[in-house]
């Protein structure tokens, strides 16, 4: 006799019934913590209190160590011993390595050896350690995937779930592994969504830690501002894009206690990935913006864009340069906007429009290989769908925010 | 409805359901409710989602978190018989 598929799980059930007693559900203390982090009612205020814990914390570490020390140590140490050692002042060398011989401090002094050296190690350095410490507990503690269970329905209303949430907060302290972590996702419409939606509008650890430098009172703005565009241009790549997302069960762990061994031993690997990725770029950057001053391409091409950068966005055109920089280092870029003359809501769209602008070349790389997964179809995907999409954020959200400005009356 | 079909539809009709959330619906303990998913996956109507590369290579280190996530998604089979189901 040959069975349907329901009468053998008919059958199964019948048997297991028989045989298998199932262990009851009992309610434990675990249980009401876990509960009470992913009911909405509980849960978004927790999820509110753990995001400003997070913040503060960022914020308090990192100007400890930045502003309390090593301020001091570049500026009244480094940066006037190396201006004394460091021969041929005044010389096309001594200006892309120490920079400007009359700075008084690294951050505008605009070398490889004082800049560069102050925003990868001063700056960015203590941001990404705090980002990082923070990070890596409430993962083990087991609080992300409970994050995810939390968000699911928002994130479902762009055609994502909730486990990409995991992707975007590992994007607030780099855009690469985050560009990995899409992997997770289940749909290749998912997969090139966050991707792409991620590597424009989540800006990196390092450059949030120069923009708590460079804009201090406006940062949660800017961060406010770039979460609506990843929800605005999320609703409209869902609807723009072919697929759907399907259903899925998350087994989430238990709540645990992070072990000591385990949170060093992940800060050291990632504060180590910190500088293989990131400090070659900004000493890279640095000279390659010095040279293309110095050869007077910069200013060549501030003039040509000049219509595009007044006209539209409302800022100086010498903010090409730090553009062009941010290619390679956004955090760099965002310090090198503080050299500029400007008023600050010019300040605040120059430092969104670089959030917004070309992801920087780890993070295009990264995307790259990750289109190289569906061939050539998936690279022309991630190149061509990746370009378009920005190309209208920089023009839609860039332009959008110095329409709030003239409507505000500042700008 | 036997629990295995009742699993498959809660995961059908939500979005995204957790284990925790599960358990309880089904009054059912999250060990016994794991083993039923295992044994689910082993038959081929929910797939576990990974994503298949090597872990060395992947500065995400997912494999090294002590809170590993582990998701589920409904396969091909695990859709037409909850689609049978509800037929029926």
């Amino acid at each position: 006799m040959k069975l349907t598929v329901d009468e053998r799980w008919d059958l199964i059930d019948k048997i297991a019934e028989q045989v298998v007693k199932y262990g009851e559900y009992r309610y434990r203390l675990k249980d009401a913590i876990a509960d009470i982090t992913v009911k909405p009612l509980t849960g978004i205020p927790i999820a509110i209190a753990v995001l400003y814990g997070f913040w503060s914390f960022f914020g308090a570490f990192a100007g400890f160590f930045t502003d309390g020390f090593l301020v001091k140590l570049f500026d009244n140490h480094w940066l006037p011993w190396l201006q004394e050692v460091f021969p041929g002042k005044g010389g096309w060398l001594y200006y892309i390595f120490v920079g400007d011989p009359a700075a008084d401090n690294c951050f505008e002094a605009f070398g490889v050896l004082t800049s560069a050296l102050f925003v990868a190690i001063g700056v960015v350095l203590p941001a990404i350690v705090a980002f990082y410490l923070f990070l890596i507990i409430l993962e083990d503690t087991g609080y992300l995937p409970r994050l995810a269970v939390l968000v699911d329905t928002v994130l479902h209303k762009i055609g994502l779930h909730g486990f990409a949430v995991i992707p975007m907060i590992l994007s607030l302290g780099c855009n690469v592994p985050a560009v990995i972590a899409t992997r997770a996702l289940e749909t290749g419409k998912q997969r090139f969504m966050m991707a792409v939606l991620l590597a424009i509008f989540i800006p990196c650890g390092a450059q949030l830690g120069i923009m708590f430098k460079v804009i201090p009172g406006h940062v949660g703005f800017v961060m406010l501002y770039l979460l609506a565009g990843f929800f605005v241009f999320g609703f409209i790549l869902d609807r723009l894009l072919p697929g759907k997302s399907p259903e899925i069960l998350l087994d989430v762990p238990p709540y645990q206690r992070p072990i000591a061994k385990n949170v060093t031993r992940k800060l050291w690997m990632r504060v180590k990935s910190f500088f293989k990725v990131a400090i070659p770029f900004v000493l890279l950057g640095v000279i390659i913006v010095n040279l293309m001053y110095l050869t007077g391409f910069l200013g060549w091409l501030a003039n040509l864009l000049e219509p595009l950068l007044c006209g539209w966005f409302g800022v100086p055109k010498e903010t090409v340069g730090p553009l062009v920089a941010a290619f390679l280092r956004k955090d760099l870029a965002v310090a090198q906007l503080s050299a500029i003359e400007m008023t600050m809501p010019q300040l605040v769209t120059s430092v969104v429009l670089v959030s917004l602008y070309f992801p920087c070349v780890a993070t295009f790389a990264m995307l790259i290989r990750e289109g190289r997964e569906g061939g050539l179809k998936g690279v022309s995907q991630y190149l061509f769908g990746g370009l378009g999409a920005l190309i209208a954020v920089i023009f839609l959200w860039g332009g959008l925010i110095r329409l709030i400005w003239i409507i505000l009356g500042v700008a | 409805m036997n629990k295995m079909r009742k699993i498959l539809s809660i995961i059908s009709e939500e979005n995204t359901v957790n284990t925790d959330a599960l358990s309880k619906k089904l009054d059912m303990g999250t060990s016994t409710l794991k083993a039923v998913i295992d044994f689910m996956v082993h038959q081929g109507y929910l797939e576990e989602i990974d994503c298949g590369r090597d872990c060395n290579a992947c500065p995400v280190k997912c494999n090294v978190l002590s809170s590993e996530v582990k998701m589920y998604k409904l396969t091909e089979k695990g859709m037409k018989y909850t689609e049978l189901n509800q037929g029926g």
